[in-house]
C-alpha cells in the first residue's frame, strides 16, 4: 500500500495555515518583545517559548482541555461555530502553538538586530513610520524572518504529539503525514509507512535547505 | 555672531542624568564639545525630533520645532535637519545611490536622478554608485552619509563624532571639507565632539558640555585662553591650573598671592573680585616664555625659576615640567615649546631656567563651590 493523497493533502493545509498563524500572531509578538519592554514582558517571552521545552503531548493536553466543550473557551468556539476537537482545524491550532516559538525567536533576534539609528536618519529624511518600517525593517529583518518561517513550517509539517491529542487520526480528516507514519506501523503496513516516512524526510530536507540557503548563502 | 538660526532650551531627565542647557547657534560651524556621557548625542536627538525633551524650546530660523509650553512638538519628518550619527548609519541594503535618494521621495524620476547624479559628483563619489555601504572606506562612508543628509536641503546640519571611526590623515582632510560645509550650504553645522583639536580645527563657536549642562559657550579662543572655571580649563587641556588669593589691585591689574609668590595678571572686566578672594588662576603651557641668554627680566612681573625635571615630546615639541626653586615647595608648572626653541635654547633635563608669563596670559577663574570642585 502507497502514500495516501489525504495525508499529504491535509499535512500542507495543516502546516500551511500554521504557518500563517505564526507570522500572523508571531510577527507582532516578535517585534513587541524585541522593541519594547513593559511589565510581563519575561514572562511572555517564557509563555511564546515554553513549547519549546515541553513535551508536545502535554501541550496537546492542555489545548484539549482548554479548547474543548467543558471550557469556557470552547464553549465560546461552539457559538461561533468553530468546533476544534478532533477536526483538521483542532490540528492547525496544536501545529502552530508548537511552531511559534521556531518563528517568534528568529524574529524577535532579527527586529532586534536592526540599529535603531537607521529608522532614526529614516525619520529625519522626511519617510513615514510605515514607510521606514516597510524599506529599512522589514529588508533588514528578512533573513531571520524567512529562516523562522522555514523552520516554523518544517517543525508544522513534522508534529505529532499535540496532532494527535487535539485532532485525533481519523484517515480523510484528521490524520497528517506523520500521525499516518504511526498509524500504519500500528496497523502493519510497511508499505504506506515507507512510503510516508520518504515523503516526510523529502520535505523536511527541502526545508532545511531553503534554510540554510537563508542564513549562509544570501548573506549579502 | 550672527543672528542666531538655531535657539535651543533643552530640559530631560534619564535615571541617573539630567540634561538642562540652553545655546544659541548662528550660519556657522559650532562644536558641541565634551566628555562622553555629557549629554551631546541627547542634545542632537532633541533637535533632530528624535528625542521628545520634559522641557524646553527649539527654535530653527524663526520656526518653533519644539514648544513645551504651548505643546508643540514637529516630527522629524517635518524638521529638515540632516541627522548624520556616530557610525554613519548607511543602510546595509542599499546601494550607495539608493541611501543617497533615500531623502527624496514624490519627484518624478528623471528630476531624482538628476539630483543624485548632481550629488554624487559634489562629494566624489563616482563610480561607486553600486557600491553597498561595507564595501566602502571610512571616508567614502562619511562622503555618502554627508550627501544623504544634504540632498534633502536641510536647514541645518548635526554631525555626531563624524571623525571618530577615520585614521588621522583621512580626519584632516575631511575636517578640512566638513569646515566649509556653513560657507557652502549657508545652514548651520553642529559638529558634537569629544576631541579637543577636531573642536578648535574646526569650529568658530565651541560649547563646552559637561555632565548635561553647557559650562561656556564663546569664540574657540575664549574657550581655549579663557576657560570660565577650572573644570572648562580642565577640559580645554589647560596644564598650569592654580590655587591663588587675591592681595590687591593696581590700575588694571591684580595682584595675586600663589603659594607666597606674588603674581600680576590683567584685571578680568567682567568679574566681581574683592581682596583676599580665594581664585583660581590659570595660564596655557604654550604661553611661558623662558628666558634666552639675550633677554633682560628684570623689571618685568611674573618671572619665576625653577628646574627641568620631566620632558615629553610629541609630535609638535616637548612639554616640559619645572619644579619651581623659591620660595622651595612643589610647586610645578609645565612649559611646551617648539622643537627647535628647544634646541636653540640648549635646554636639557634638570637645567636651571627662568621664565616669564605676561600679565594678559595669566587668567583668573572664580573658584567653583567645593562640592562640584571635589567631584571634578
Amino acid at each position: 500500500m502507497a502514500i495516501y493523497p489525504d495525508d499529504v493533502r491535509i499535512t500542507l493545509q495543516v502546516a500551511t495555515l500554521a504557518t500563517l498563524i505564526c507570522l500572523v500572531v508571531g510577527g507582532p509578538l516578535a517585534w513587541v518583545l524585541a522593541r519594547y519592554s513593559f511589565p510581563g514582558r519575561g514572562l511572555l517571552s517564557l509563555l511564546v517559548t515554553a513549547p519549546l521545552a515541553l513535551p508536545p503531548t502535554v501541550v496537546g493536553y492542555y489545548l484539549l482541555r482548554g479548547l474543548g466543550h467543558g471550557s469556557p473557551l470552547g464553549r465560546l468556539l461552539d457559538r461561533i461555530g468553530l468546533e476544534l476537537v478532533f477536526t483538521w482545524q483542532g490540528a492547525v491550532v496544536a501545529a502552530a502553538v508548537l511552531a511559534a516559538p521556531l518563528f517568534i525567536i528568529p524574529a524577535q533576534a532579527g527586529f532586534a538586530g536592526v540599529d535603531q539609528e537607521l529608522e532614526r536618519v529614516a525619520a529625519t529624511l522626511g519617510r513615514s513610520r510605515l514607510s521606514i518600517f516597510l524599506t529599512i525593517t522589514l529588508p533588514i529583518a528578512a533573513r531571520n524572518l524567512g529562516a523562522g518561517v522555514v523552520l516554523a513550517f518544517a517543525k508544522a509539517v513534522g508534529e505529532f504529539g499535540a496532532t494527535v491529542m487535539v485532532a485525533g487520526a481519523i484517515p480523510g480528516r484528521t490524520r497528517t503525514m506523520a500521525v499516518s507514519v504511526y498509524d500504519a506501523i500500528q496497523a502493519g503496513d510497511l508499505g504506506r509507512a515507507n512510503a510516508t516516512a520518504l515523503a516526510l524526510l523529502g520535505i523536511s530536507l527541502a526545508s532545511l535547505s531553503i534554510f540554510a540557503a537563508l542564513t549562509t548563502f544570501l548573506r549579502r | 555672531m550672527a543672528a542666531p538660526a538655531l535657539e535651543a532650551h533643552i530640559a530631560h531627565r534619564l535615571p541617573g542624568f539630567k540634561l538642562d542647557l540652553s545655546f544659541q547657534v548662528g550660519r556657522e560651524l559650532a562644536a558641541l564639545f565634551g566628555p562622553s556621557g555629557a549629554g551631546k548625542t541627547l542634545t542632537l536627538r532633541a533637535i533632530a525630533g528624535l528625542l521628545c525633551p520634559h522641557r524646553g524650546r527649539i527654535v530653527l530660523e524663526g520656526q518653533v520645532l519644539f514648544d513645551s509650553t504651548s505643546g508643540i512638538n514637529l516630527p522629524p519628518q517635518r524638521r529638515r535637519v540632516g541627522y548624520v550619527p556616530q557610525g554613519y548609519a548607511l543602510f546595509p541594503h542599499m546601494t550607495v545611490a539608493q541611501n543617497i535618494a533615500y531623502g527624496l521621495h514624490g519627484l518624478p524620476k528623471r528630476e531624482r536622478e538628476d539630483m543624485i547624479a548632481r550629488m554624487v559628483e559634489l562629494m566624489g563619489l563616482q563610480g561607486l554608485e553600486e557600491r553597498r555601504p561595507h564595501q566602502l572606506s571610512g571616508g567614502q562612508q562619511q562622503r555618502v552619509a554627508l550627501a544623504r543628509a544634504l540632498i534633502a536641503r536641510p536647514r541645518i546640519l548635526l554631525l555626531d563624532e563624524p571623525f571618530s571611526a577615520l585614521d588621522e590623515a583621512l580626519r584632516r582632510e575631511l575636517a578640512e571639507e566638513v569646515a566649509r560645509l556653513p560657507a557652502r550650504l549657508g545652514v548651520p553645522v553642529i559638529l558634537v565632539t569629544h576631541d579637543l583639536s577636531d573642536a578648535f580645527h574646526l569650529a568658530q563657536r565651541v560649547i563646552v558640555m559637561d555632565r548635561g549642562r553647557v559650562l561656556q559657550e564663546g569664540t574657540r579662543e575664549e574657550v581655549f585662553y579663557r576657560p570660565r572655571n577650572r573644570r572648562v580649563a580642565q577640559m580645554v587641556l589647560m596644564r598650569n591650573i592654580w590655587h591663588a588669593r587675591i592681595v590687591a589691585f593696581e590700575g588694571d591689574m591684580v595682584v595675586l598671592d600663589w603659594q607666597g609668590r606674588l603674581l600680576r595678571a590683567l584685571r578680568p572686566p567682567q568679574l566681581l573680585l574683592q581682596p583676599g578672594q580665594p581664585v583660581d588662576i590659570c595660564v596655557r603651557s604654550t604661553q611661558v616664555m623662558i628666558r634666552r641668554p639675550e633677554d633682560d627680566f628684570s623689571g618685568r612681573p611674573n618671572v619665576l625659576r625653577g628646574r627641568i625635571v620631566h620632558e615629553a615630546m610629541d609630535p609638535e615639541g616637548y612639554t616640559l615640567t619645572v619644579v619651581l626653586a623659591e620660595p622651595p615647595g612643589p610647586q610645578q608648572i609645565y612649559v611646551q615649546l617648539h622643537g627647535h626653541a628647544y634646541l636653540r635654547l640648549g635646554l636639557h633635563l634638570r637645567k636651571d631656567i627662568e621664565m616669564s608669563i605676561r600679565p594678559q596670559d595669566l587668567h583668573i577663574m572664580p573658584q567653583e563651590d567645593p562640592i562640584s570642585f571635589m567631584s571634578s
